[in-house]
């Protein structure tokens, strides 16, 4: 009837996906504490973070926890967030993709109810660091290269240990300083002391929607080059309080700055244009953001009307050079896709693209945009679960039917299960009609299976050069979903990586675009990127499917930076990561910029 | 007359027969053609809610056997509203399904069908079940206009325009031109005609402009067009108000929550649960936002007399004030507006809906009454004699009335014919204590004091009011006339009246009547004794001070009476 009934396309010998978590060594459950008393915070969490963070070439994995709610909860260990470190010895077709629990050893005593995680090297020492958010006081975790992490959120200033309710989070560089700032995305004030009561129309107890509180304010802390951090978010503009669940960055206006888009639930979404003027004599000039998503397109949907925006995915689905978005929403909403039309202009395309009919019955949170058949095009990935019991009450009979639901879960009181889907991307070449189709049946049992998703990341996890995924499900399983739809596909992988400072390593330039040269001479772009989705931070490196590519083109690749400077680098090498470092290009001139990059 | 009998036997059996043969006919085979209708937990649900389905549910089962199928698919067609209300969809859909089933003649179970299948994002079962429905009322233009946009949201834009199309060129109401003109308006947008959509959109603004959601995208289609001056201002001025299609079906499927909420509202009434009624009356009111069915104003009523009695006049006055413009031709909201408001301190504005509820209601006398008392409190006695008349004249006995009538009279000095309506009064409520200090009052001030002393006596007979006895003693210690005076009985009365009730004040009232009776030490030593009393009880100044001055003049003449002066 919805989208499980919607199925087309032709039929794969096997599922996509396979999810192996258990067997490589992933036992994590999100526990969300919940008690019968309908807190909202129970649903809102958690996420996961794909990143390299001991530099051995393969991704690591960050899962955040919940906890008891009660404020007499009983005295022992509270339940922590956990690190899993990759054991992966060369590509995993053989199987030898394996984790193993590190968070001990790593130092990592997460303190707080975890919502999110944000991945980014901001004392550019070479290595990743994590801004953990949660329900309470933020952490920042210093990665001191040496297989641990040092909790610095004191010590990086004040507001870097936000103790509101924060979910999404990035680094990003917003002054064009070579350094990764902080924007923190908070949702709502609510308390455990105070909660709200809501009911649904029956009169029956259950969560309350984010109208029910009051907003709270997002955070932007600048990078100050010592390892602290200033609270600059008034100074920057952002004085408008709204509940904020989702925020991508990319140049979305194509001005050559980092912008910032923020889903926000039920209310109006931001787009935040970066309005900062370049660093002149070497002084960092001060953040100036402005938020135009209204006539973006983006701030409301094609009936003007709010949507409670959860995820977002960026990159180019139509093969137009522009980042387009892709937000999640509550069901009876759809997931919205807005093409860019460039400049910082929008326009939903959910009704034309197939998204509309499949998402309608669903609510989704984690989203990506990925290549997951290698054909070259962005398909889109999903993950779902309603944020009300009510929500079943919609469906039909048959719809719950063909999910399949472990015995106890659809239970009173908890019933938010909904399968995640897996959109392939069958737009045809040339035309101005984006076309998705939810494989439905075809995605197999993992997309039929009925889980509370929330937070997604996606990464090459085996390096074998097709994205997988991870999926956090509250109160089940996390599940890791191997991409099986890549073998024997020819891939480029690489890393746009900034020059090291003296001394140390060079770290992933967030917002370079990287464009792959194609037999007719076009570029297939994409952003390097560790944020979007919800609560997630993903693999900043860019994979390739080399559709397309003949013997001229091979291996040719095209890295605009984000201070528009670009760089050619030839004959990269197909089915191998390859390291991309700024200044060792070929410098393109003007007017090859002007001929082969940005429309 | 036997064949009369077994005339009527055979006329009985026949028809007997008749339900029999319907039943085996049509009961069966309909039974198998149901669908079972699910049953969702209903636990944490309102216990009002619970009642209102299990009875839907008892009705149907209930259901005679020789129930004709219109009657078995109006019982389907309740539950699935009661569920449709309380946005089980699941529940609702079967319901309608059966209800469809056995009443095909009913256009409104196709169309709550169709909705739900909309909502439920299942577009084609939808579109089939709006088709049927605009099969049994072509007439009905909101059917077609739902029909369109569900055609658009499948898609088929190019169909989807061509019957908004059709609809524009038929008569329809600014709010159904409003939403076809939306749907025209996307679908250009949608197709990257940006001209026709902000020229579509515009008119949706001209003929809807509360719909502040249309400058959203009318925004969007300038800034395509390059018009951005008209974009920013289109955006700038755009809200979260959308198109609204005018539904009666919908407004009347609503309605029928109102009923059941204002029925558990006049039960938590009677309860005393004041805060309940006063929730399940503003989920009654909040049923009928169109404010279409007469018990919409009940339910403002209602909760404007919660309120009332809960302080929140202003809630109140808004509440009623809703009532009376939803239904401006009820005499009984007209007259209960200008009480609040004549209770609230504001007369002058009460004057106008008392017209209004005399004008609606010649034949009501509190109506009549109400506009008196208004006018009355305004200063325009006279005209309020004239209400209070015409009260009197439709109902004579009525002793507020007399009273009100009395106390206009006493304004305008008529103190003679005011005691002549308060004594009329008395025949009619002998013991009302309230109308015979009145009376005693418009006496004294006719200068009957005679009169005034009998009247008391007749009060103390009939009630032990202690006001009353209170006056009495007053008049017994200083009648005009010293020949009536009667300390004595005086001092009995008001020994009586303090130990019958020791406060402060009846012990002034025993020192007034011993002084009254010359004995000035026992009146001063008492006045003291009420004073502390007073004070240890925490009167106020002002009360303390007249207790003092009194005191004072008690102590002045025993000082007097010692030194051999006058007393």
């Amino acid at each position: 009837m919805i989208g499980l009934a919607s199925q087309s396309g032709p039929a794969h010998a096997e599922p996509p996906f396979a999810d192996v978590a258990q067997q490589v060594g992933i036992d994590h459950v999100y526990r969300n504490g919940m008690d019968g008393s309908m807190h909202l915070v129970e649903i809102t969490g958690g996420g996961v973070a794909l990143f390299d963070y001991d530099g051995d070439g393969d991704l690591d994995l960050y899962a955040t926890q919940g906890h008891s709610l009660k404020r007499d909860r009983p005295p022992g260990p509270v339940r922590q967030d956990r690190l899993f470190r990759n054991e992966l010895i060369g590509p995993s077709s053989d199987g030898s993709l394996r984790f193993v629990d590190v968070t001990e050893v790593a130092g990592i005593r997460s303190r707080g109810y975890g919502m999110g995680v944000a991945t980014g090297d901001y004392d550019d020492d070479g290595d990743l660091d994590l801004y953990v958010t949660n329900f309470g006081p933020n952490q920042l975790w210093r990665n001191e290269g040496d297989g641990t992490f040092r909790d610095v959120t004191a010590a990086a200033g004040s507001g870097v240990g936000d103790a509101g309710w924060s979910v999404a989070a990035t680094f990003v560089d917003l002054d064009g300083d070579g350094r990764l700032d902080l924007y923190v995305g908070n949702y709502v004030e609510a308390s455990i002391e105070n909660p709200k009561t809501c009911r649904a129309a029956t009169g029956e107890l259950d969560y309350c929607g984010p109208l029910a509180y009051r907003p709270a304010s997002d955070r932007l802390l600048r990078n100050q080059g010592d390892g602290t951090f200033l609270d600059v978010t008034r100074s920057a503009g952002l004085t408008v309080a709204a509940a904020g669940l989702g925020v991508g960055s990319g140049d979305f206006d194509g001005d050559g700055r980092i912008d910032l888009f923020v889903a926000n639930d039920g209310m109006a979404n931001q787009l935040w244009l970066n309005r900062t003027e370049p660093v002149q004599n070497g002084r960092s000039a001060k953040i100036r953001l402005e938020d135009d998503a209204l006539f973006a397109g983006l701030a409301f949907n094609v009936g003007g009307q709010p949507e409670a925006s959860m995820g977002v995915a960026s990159g180019d689905v139509n093969g137009d050079g522009l980042d387009d978005l892709l937000i999640t929403h509550l069901l009876r909403e759809t997931h919205t896709l807005y093409l860019s039309r460039g400049g910082g202009a929008f326009l939903d395309a959910t009704g034309q693209s197939g998204l509309a009919a499949p998402s309608w019955m669903m609510t989704g949170f984690g989203t990506a945009f990925l290549d997951y058949d290698l054909d070259g095009d962005l398909d889109l990935l999903v993950a779902n679960g309603a944020v009300t019991n009510f929500d079943r009450n919609s469906l039909s009979a048959a719809d719950v039917e063909h999910w399949i639901l472990a015995e106890g879960e659809d239970r009173p009181g908890w019933r938010l299960h909904q399968p995640n889907q897996i959109f392939r991307n069958e737009t045809v070449p040339g035309s101005s009609k984006i076309r998705f189709v939810d494989l439905g049946r075809e995605a197999g049992d993992l997309f039929r299976r009925a889980e509370v998703s929330r937070g997604l990341g996606v990464g090459d996890l085996d390096n074998d050069g097709d994205p997988d995924a991870v999926i956090v499900n509250v109160e089940g399983p996390l599940r890791l979903l191997k991409n099986r739809s890549g073998d024997g596909k020819g891939w480029i992988g690489v890393r746009a990586l900034g020059a090291a400072a003296p001394g140390g390593k060079p770290r992933d330039l967030y917002g370079s675009r990287v464009g792959l040269r194609l037999a007719d001479g076009s570029y297939r772009w994409r952003t390097v990127r560790s944020d979007g989705s919800y609560a997630s931070a993903s693999d900043p490196r860019i994979l390739f499917a080399t559709v397309g590519v003949d013997d001229s083109s091979a291996g040719a690749v095209r890295v605009v930076w984000p201070d528009g400077v670009s760089e050619d680098y030839l004959k990269i090498r197909a089915g191998r990561y390859t390291d991309l470092i700024r200044g060792n290009g070929l410098a393109v001139t003007m007017r090859g910029v002007a001929g082969a990059t940005h429309p | 007359m036997a064949r009369t009998k077994q005339h009527r036997r055979t006329r009985l059996r026949r028809r007997l027969l008749g339900w029999v043969l319907a039943s085996a006919i049509i009961g069966p085979s309909d039974a198998q053609e149901l669908v079972p209708i699910p049953e969702p937990s209903l636990e944490g649900a309102e216990a009002g809610f619970r009642q209102r389905i299990s009875n839907a549910r008892d009705a149907l089962d209930r259901l005679p056997v020789a129930a004709t199928d219109s009657e078995r698919g109006a019982a389907y067609g309740h539950l699935g509203s009661l569920y449709l209300l309380s946005e089980l969809r699941a529940p609702a859909a079967a319901a309608f399904t059966n209800a469809r089933h056995l009443d095909p003649t009913e256009p409104r179970w196709p169309y709550f069908s169709g909705l739900i299948w909309t909502d439920m994002g299942d577009l084609e079962r939808a579109e089939q079940a709006l088709r049927v429905t605009s099969e049994l009322r072509p007439d009905k233009a909101t059917v077609h206009l739902r029909l369109a946009e569900i055609v658009r949201r499948a898609g088929r834009l190019e169909e989807a325009e061509e019957s908004f199309q059709q609809l524009l060129a038929k008569p329809l109401s600014a709010g159904e031109e409003a939403f076809a003109r939306f749907g025209l308006g996307r679908i250009a947008f949608d197709q990257g005609r940006f001209s026709d959509a902000a020229a579509h959109l515009e008119a949706v603004r001209r003929a809807a402009p509360e719909a502040s959601a249309v400058g959203r995208i009318l925004g969007l289609a300038y800034r395509e067009l390059g018009r951005m001056d008209e974009a920013r201002a289109a955006l700038r001025e755009s809200g979260e108000v959308t198109v609204p299609l005018p539904d009666t079906w919908i407004a009347e499927l609503q309605r029928i929550d109102l009923g059941a909420y204002l029925a558990d509202a006049v039960k938590a009434r009677l309860d005393e649960d004041y805060d309940e009624a006063a929730r399940l009356y503003r989920l009654a009111v909040k049923a009928d936002e169109e404010r279409r069915d007469p018990k919409t104003a009940d339910a403002l009523r209602g909760l404007a007399e919660i309120l009332f009695v809960q302080g929140d006049i202003e809630g109140a006055l808004e509440a009623v004030g809703d009532a009376v413009r939803a239904r401006p031709g009820r005499a009984d909201l007209q007259a209960k507006l200008g009480e609040f408001l004549t209770l609230a301190g504001r007369p002058a504005a009460a004057v106008e809906p008392y017209r209004r509820a005399v004008g609606l209601a010649p034949g009501d006398p509190q109506a009549k009454l109400g506009l008196g008392r208004a006018l009355a409190m305004t200063g325009r006695h006279e005209e309020a004699l004239q209400h209070y008349d015409q009260s009197l004249t439709l109902s004579p006995e009525d002793v507020e009335a007399r009273a009100l009538k009395a106390r206009a009279l006493s304004r305008l000095g008529r103190h003679a014919e005011a005691a002549g309506e308060l004594a009329r009064a008395l025949t009619l409520d002998p013991g009302n204590v309230r109308v015979r200090l009145a009376h005693v009052d418009a006496l004294a001030r006719s200068g009957d004091t005679a009169a005034v002393r009998e009247s008391l006596e007749e009060g103390v007979a009939s009630s032990d009011d202690p006001r009353l006895v209170a006056t009495l003693i007053q008049v017994l210690l200083g009648d005009p006339d010293p020949a009536r005076r009667d300390p004595q009985r005086a001092l009995q009365l008001a020994s009586a009246l303090l130990r019958e009730d020791p406060s402060v004040a009846h012990a002034q009232v025993l020192a007034r009547a011993l002084f009254g009776s010359g004995r000035l030490a026992d009146a001063v030593a008492l006045q003291e004794r009420a004073l502390d009393e007073a004070r240890s009880g925490g009167a106020p100044d002002d009360e303390l001070a007249g207790m003092e001055q009194t005191l004072r003049f008690y102590r002045d003449r025993l000082v007097r009476k010692d030194k051999g002066g006058p007393s």
